[in-house]
């Protein structure tokens, strides 16, 4: 068979398949799961702000009550944690990546979404677990100053910071298991196709 | 907005239809296809004529197809692995079908090629394939031919 009898065969299957599923087609409840699936991404971005809204009056009353320069630090840190995490996760969703641009720009669009997806994550840990547990440290450990200046950490809180910077490590390592399994093969694949549009594969 | 929307997909079934059997596997088919539909419903709206009709679907449908595949990624991997290996049986001269020699070939090129050569099939124009891919319209027709003739290589050198 010929390489152009190919294409008439081609068509002919496409018009045998539309034939095939020639039903009406209705558009309403496509319109009904496009309205739910953004507000499940609207929701979404609300609880995250809310939540960090909610802690922020509770933190601050706690600022404005501290005891000295230590807790002090400790809670300025925990507002910036909640200023700073709502922010980062609702941005990183608002890179919109049009489906209707050619494949190479849409292909662009991916890849630096996919690497925004895969830095947030990666770095998760030192802009949302590391600024809490200082901030932690900070305020537990604030509490046992004296007046002198001294801390006072018990044994029992330094065992219960070894379990959180444990914890942290584990985050740590667990964040870099999953970019490398879930967004590392996602921008090869895109790296891939890329090479492949411009023909350098 | 409904009707014309719904006029264009009833037109165009075969065609999407064509597009998803050739990225997905049986059990994601309908997955993917209401995923299509879904994405081609959201930019319609944005859709304003600067293109044809089949160039918005093809960039639609074949973005979101991607996707699709992307985000199944480790699927993906052991059906590539299954399909090279029925590909390699399959080429100890069992292609009957005309519809098989199509889909093992296409199976040999890369997404790019491969895409290429469906809307070729599908009788759209280098300037359209170029506008669907975003590459010249001359890189196109160097890429057909290049795939014209690894097809006769193999089918048609082969047999004769």
């Amino acid at each position: 068979m010929m390489f152009d009898d190919l294409k008439l065969d081609w068509q002919n299957e496409v018009a045998q398949k539309n034939n095939n599923t020639s039903l009406a087609f209705s558009s309403e409840p496509l319109e009904i799961e496009a309205n739910k699936i953004d507000k499940l991404v609207k929701r979404q971005d609300i609880i995250e702000i809310t939540t960090a809204t909610l802690f922020l009056p509770v933190i601050t009353y706690l600022l404005l009550n501290s005891e000295n320069a230590i807790q002090l630090t400790g809670y300025f840190i925990w507002i910036y944690v909640c200023i700073i995490t709502p922010y980062k996760l609702v941005k990183a969703r608002m890179i919109k990546v049009d489906k209707d641009n050619n494949m190479k720009s849409y292909l662009q669009a991916e890849k630096q979404k996919t690497i925004g997806q895969l830095d947030l994550l990666r770095t998760f840990v030192w802009w949302h677990i590391i600024p809490i547990l200082v901030g932690l440290i900070l305020v537990s450990a604030g509490s046992t100053l004296d007046e002198t200046g001294t801390l006072h950490i018990s044994f029992s809180l330094k065992i219960y910071y070894s379990f959180c910077t444990l914890g942290a490590i584990g985050v740590y390592f667990y964040n870099k298991k999953m970019a490398e399994n879930k967004f590392k093969p996602l921008l090869d694949k895109i790296n891939q196709r890329l090479d492949e549009i411009q023909g350098t594969s | 907005m409904h009707k014309e929307f719904d006029l264009v997909i009833e037109n165009n079934q075969g065609r999407i239809r064509h597009i998803v059997s050739r990225y997905s596997a049986p059990e994601e088919f309908e997955d993917m296809n209401q995923e299509i539909l879904l994405q081609l419903w959201r930019s319609f709206d944005s859709f304003r004529n600067n293109s044809s009709r089949e160039t918005w679907l093809y960039k639609v449908a074949l973005n979101t197809a991607c996707t699709f595949v992307s985000k199944n990624i480790k699927n993906r991997e052991l059906d590539g692995t299954l399909s090279k290996l029925n590909l390699q049986n399959e080429q100890y001269g069992q292609e009957t079908c005309q519809a098989d020699i199509l889909n093992n070939f296409m199976k040999t090129l890369g997404d790019t090629d491969a895409n290429i050569l469906m809307m070729y099939l599908d009788g759209i124009s280098s300037e359209g394939m170029a506008e669907v891919v975003g590459i010249k319209a001359s890189a196109v027709r160097t890429r057909i031919k290049r795939i014209k003739q690894l097809y006769e290589k193999k089918y048609i050198g082969e047999k004769s």
